[in-house]
């Protein structure tokens, strides 16, 4: 549920969203599901050709796990932005860990607005995703 | 991991769109037999700033449902009557325009060397299934920069702007794509 403005402090930290041992089908099923069929997300073969380990996941797979930790505390209809910069590659096998925290509250364009930093994290403590986002909240009763 | 990403940038990601179409997959699996230096390609300046041909894309529920599948999200919002699509839906929209997101073909980018730095939505409207959204995309700006182990790289930020069917504006998508000087490994 979206929270109310003033229920929200800054410092407050969002929910963490937990993805557990990433597979390979996981990773055709957002390649079909988004269009990106870069195949060096889904054939091995050919990731291997590119000097890769394995097939490696979509950055904006990622990017969706963050954003669904930023709508599951904001409300997907109050996102105002969404930002995210790749870093490390997810693996399959990784489990990411998605978290934010408010970073400030303001008012801005006639809404009660807060900001955010979030990032996503592998199990070894790695920054896969790092980003920013800006919500409107509605007021308490 | 890559030994030639470029220092403290660490973009871990090759772009979605432009490797779209026929001939990608093929055009990418060459990539270690071609010198992976040379001169940064010449950057058509006129082009930045100039909008693409727009597409036009009608939000389906089934694409909805299946896409909040794929990223695991099990929100309620994301289905039934008033269901919303989820923040990085429109990716899937970008992948429909002609020369990827922000038509930056038109700068003759060398996607080998080329990774997804940065990612940026803007809401301004809900986004339903059963909206009819214009895409229309344009590069916006072009900058270089100096690595931090050596080596230029170049910048470039494309925009994708979204347009319902009542014509406002719902949504911009600004990526940050950077090409390297050496080639992008994956």
């Amino acid at each position: 549920m979206a929270r109310a403005f003033q229920d929200v402090k800054e410092g407050d930290e969002l929910p963490s969203v937990v993805v557990e041992n990433l597979s390979r089908t996981d990773l055709v099923r957002y390649a079909g599901a988004s269009g990106d069929f870069n195949p060096i997300h889904h054939d091995e073969t050919f990731a291997h050709m590119a000097g890769q380990p394995s097939v490696f996941g979509h950055g904006m797979l990622t990017a969706a796990f963050v954003g669904r930790c930023v709508t599951d505390y904001v409300g997907p209809e109050n996102l105002r932005r969404l930002k995210v910069r790749f870093a490390t590659r997810v693996w399959p096998g990784d489990t990411i860990v998605s978290r934010g925290k408010v970073t400030r509250k303001y008012e801005a364009d006639g809404e009660r607005r807060i900001d955010g930093e979030v990032q996503a994290v592998n199990q070894k403590g790695e920054v896969a995703v790092s980003g920013s986002f800006t919500a409107a909240l509605a007021g308490r009763g | 991991m890559s030994a030639k990403e470029p220092g403290g940038e660490k973009p871990g990601e090759t772009p979605p769109s432009p490797a779209r179409g026929p001939g990608a997959s093929e055009e990418r699996s060459e990539r270690s037999e071609r010198a992976p230096h040379g001169p940064p390609e010449v950057i058509d300046r006129s082009s930045i700033g100039v909008w693409g041909e727009p597409t036009t894309m009608r939000i389906e529920y089934g694409k909805v449902r299946e896409f909040a599948r794929a990223i695991k999200d099990p929100s309620p919002a994301f289905t039934g009557d008033g269901a919303l699509a989820p923040p990085t839906f429109l990716m899937t929209i970008a992948h429909w325009l002609e020369g990827g997101m922000g038509g930056s073909r038109s700068l003759k980018l060398d996607y080998r060397r080329l990774l997804h730095g940065e990612q940026e939505f803007e809401y301004l409207r809900p986004i339903r299934p059963g909206d009819v959204l214009t895409a229309r995309g344009r590069t916006k700006e072009v900058f270089e920069k100096e690595g931090k182990r050596g080596g230029k790289m170049l910048f470039v930020i494309t925009e994708t702007e979204f347009t319902n069917q009542r014509g406002e504006v719902a949504a911009y998508s600004r990526s940050t794509l950077i090409q390297t000087e050496g080639a992008v490994q994956g």
